[in-house]
């Protein structure tokens, strides 16, 4: 994985003690609450419902043990023992006291982490597939390109009061795992008649109120000219998005506004312009960068393939943990092993202080001391020996961890919810847990569902692309919760459609049930995803089935 | 509150420039002002678009003022025809006018004074130098005081290239820091 060197180390120490000053001035009284909310912001340092919320990057969702024991020490020393991982691939630490966050952020910096841009109207954290680099199904490596706009895009000084937060994702393989069409820009690597590898950009894809599937604004821009390309869009964007109204302000809604057909003429005006100049990449910069992620040091493994079925009826939780967790690996004999943050009954997301350390270890002795965020929220060791696997898992089994529901129902995204979040209209983790406690013996049966909900329509949990999803509202002073049904995230992406009128808390899992029975008896095989019973049937079935 | 014989007075200069709050030699066009015989103050764009030919045979220095909505294209190389320019930034998370900036530096080759103008703190101070501006006119008290006691505490490396005049750090071609 990338490693900083002495100026990167010293850019973030800089930036540190930027940031550690304007604390001290807000503490001592010299900047009110106004005059430092603009500057707390460009450094993830929310104020939620309780207290303050510090978000740290954890670019591209990558991480070594030592910073993963470095999350842990922050969870246990700054704040209650546990933090929460974002689908944005970052950790959010939700109690920690204004006063500790310049030593939270000394102590990041000496792992090569920070809190840069993970808030504000500026470019966040580069977000990719979380199998990156190990991928069976992966074009190219995608990671060396996301640290490069990572850095580029890095306190960029004309970029960092933009119209509204512009995301950026990027995918190596043809199958997406990192929603990109549905962020401000997705890049997804493809190869053109020349047999040259480059990228398909993407422009104006999002959720929130107003969700969007990105449109195809270029078919292949060469890794040279990606960032003058990048560059060239947000510049049209920063003078053209709008700025009257911050529900607006997103580039997907210049895109629809204005169209992507006068989109692509003005950004292909500004690249033309820009094209050759500083930005253009240099083959040595890029090799220099992909060195850092080269593969590791891979050993001919004499076990190339796991039977499941052995264990079907003497352990039938590791055969689900066999079944759901494991990833097809580029390399003969490994897999990627996905260890959810999703257990029954638990809140999507949440690792303790334990876990993590147990996890730091785990990617330490068995996967080259590497580690993944997904936007799924989970953890995963992406380079593991078959051989391995049954060690790692009981390992997993004693940290509570084992969970084998990885693209099940259970394995949902939920945002915090009015538990924890000032922007919500209604609970998110309660509805999550009810569910998840409801199908824990039912799941494999329903086999692959994504199941997402969001408490507000701001859409943190990405409802609208779940095949299942939730919203909650707030009706006359009740909660209530609409559901959605076919959306899908992936390169096939779809938004979901609203089934009907919205039920309340407790008739959300009996609602599903109904939905989910009703697949069950509709479908045409067990092989036939709930998604794919979906297209097929459309709504009338589902419909018929809730309301009757 | 009376300012107006005070202007020269230290107190209340607000143009920061060469690393000091200096006395404003500018001002802004009035409203139904005649265009002839001026001389250094800034015109509106569409002013000027509307009367080039009558404002470009002013003997004196004219300068342009541009606020966020304006088309610095239609502008384009007659941007070096002025002395001095003042971009308007009306709240701070208004961003347009450093890509206005940089347009009129590195793509209009303009090289004569630029100025930001507005709602300015502190933190901004640095990425308004690296996208081109060379004059700030300030009225945030906690800005003038960082300003004055050049403690903006910026960040002074930086990870992408933008203005010509930085200089390239170490053997990544991407790096660099102020000049």
């Amino acid at each position: 994985m990338y490693r900083y060197d002495e100026f990167d180390a010293a850019f973030v120490r800089q930036r540190t003690e930027q940031f550690s000053h304007q604390v001290k001035r807000r503490l001592s009284g010299e900047l009110t609450e106004d005059q430092f909310r603009p500057l707390r912001l460009m450094n993830g340092l929310y104020l939620q419902l309780h207290a303050y919320m510090l978000r740290v990057a954890v670019p591209y969702g990558t991480l070594n043990s030592k910073q993963m024991r470095k999350l842990a020490h922050i969870a246990r020393t700054y704040d209650r023992g546990y933090g929460h991982f974002t689908t944005r691939q970052n950790i959010q630490y939700n109690w920690p006291k204004l006063k500790d966050v310049p030593a939270i952020l000394e102590e990041l910096a000496s792992v090569e982490m920070h809190a840069i841009q993970t808030s504000g109207n500026c470019i966040r954290n580069v977000t990719t597939d979380q199998f990156a680099g190990a991928a069976a199904d992966e074009i190219i490596d995608p990671r060396p390109v996301a640290e490069i706009i990572r850095q580029w895009s890095s306190l960029h000084p004309e970029f960092s009061y933009l119209p509204r937060k512009f995301k950026i994702a990027i995918t190596g393989a043809p199958q997406d795992r990192a929603a990109v069409k549905f962020h401000d820009i997705g890049l997804m690597a493809t190869q053109n008649d020349a047999g040259d590898i480059g990228w398909r950009v993407f422009v104006g894809g999002g959720l929130g109120r107003t969700p969007m599937v990105a449109k195809e604004i270029s078919d292949f821009v060469a890794h040279e000219y990606l960032l003058p390309y990048l560059e060239a869009i947000l510049r049209v964007y920063n003078m053209y998005g709008r700025r009257d109204n911050k529900y607006k302000a997103r580039i997907k809604i210049l895109v629809h506004e204005t169209g992507i057909e006068t989109i692509r003429e003005q950004v292909e005006a500004e690249f033309a312009e820009i094209k050759d100049g500083v930005l253009k990449l240099p083959q040595g910069e890029l090799t220099r960068i992909t060195e850092y992620f080269a593969a590791p040091s891979f050993e001919e493994q004499e076990q190339t393939k796991i039977d499941i079925a052995q264990f079907q009826v003497t352990d039938s939780a590791y055969a689900r943990f066999l079944q759901n967790n494991l990833h097809p690996h580029s390399e003969e004999g490994y897999v990627s092993l996905t260890i959810s943050l999703k257990p029954i009954g638990g809140a999507p997301g949440d690792a303790t202080d334990k876990q993590m350390d147990a996890v730091a270890d785990l990617a330490e002795q068995y996967s080259f001391d590497e580690l993944r965020v997904s936007h799924e929220q989970n953890l995963v060791l992406p380079h593991v020996a078959m051989k391995d696997v049954r060690a790692i898992y009981d390992v997993l089994v004693a940290e509570g961890l084992e969970t084998g529901n990885a693209g099940l129902i259970s394995d949902m995204i939920a945002c915090p919810g009015l538990d924890y979040c000032a922007l919500a209209n209604a609970r998110s983790i309660p509805v999550a847990q009810a569910i998840s406690e409801k199908f824990a013996n039912r799941e494999d049966e329903f086999g692959e569902l994504k199941l997402k909900i969001s408490g507000c329509i701001n859409a943190c949990g990405h409802h609208h692309v779940g095949h299942i999803g939730i919203l909650g509202v707030e009706k006359k002073g009740t909660e209530l919760y609409q559901i959605t049904l076919g959306g899908d995230a992936t390169e096939d992406a779809t938004i979901g459609k609203i089934l009907g009128r919205g039920v309340t808390p407790e008739e959300v899992p009996g609602a599903l049930e109904k939905l989910l029975d009703r697949y069950i008896a509709e479908r045409q095989s067990p092989k036939e995803s709930f998604l794919e019973a979906y297209r097929r049937l459309g709504d009338a079935p589902f419909k018929e089935a809730l309301y009757g | 509150m009376d300012k107006m014989h005070t202007s020269s007075d230290a107190e209340v200069l607000t143009l920061f420039k060469d690393g000091a709050f200096v006395a404003d030699t500018w001002r802004d066009l009035n409203e139904d002002e005649a265009l002839t015989g001026l001389d250094h103050v800034h015109v509106p764009l569409n002013v000027y678009l509307e009367n080039k030919a009558e404002l470009d045979a002013n003997k004196g220095a004219i300068g342009l003022a541009l606020v966020p909505g304006d088309d610095v294209d239609a502008l384009g190389e007659d941007a070096t025809k002025f002395a001095s320019i003042v971009v308007e930034f009306p709240a701070f998370t208004d961003g347009r006018g450093y890509s206005y900036a940089r347009l009129l530096r590195e793509r209009y080759n303009y090289e004569g004074e630029l100025r930001a103008r507005g709602d300015i703190l502190t933190d901004q101070v640095a990425y308004f130098f690296r996208c081109g501006f060379d004059a700030l006119t300030v009225v945030n008290e906690a800005t003038k005081k960082a300003l004055q006691e050049n403690d903006t505490g910026a960040v002074s490396i930086y990870m992408q290239p933008v203005a010509p005049s930085e200089v390239p750090v170490g053997t990544r071609p991407f790096l660099r820091r102020a000049n």
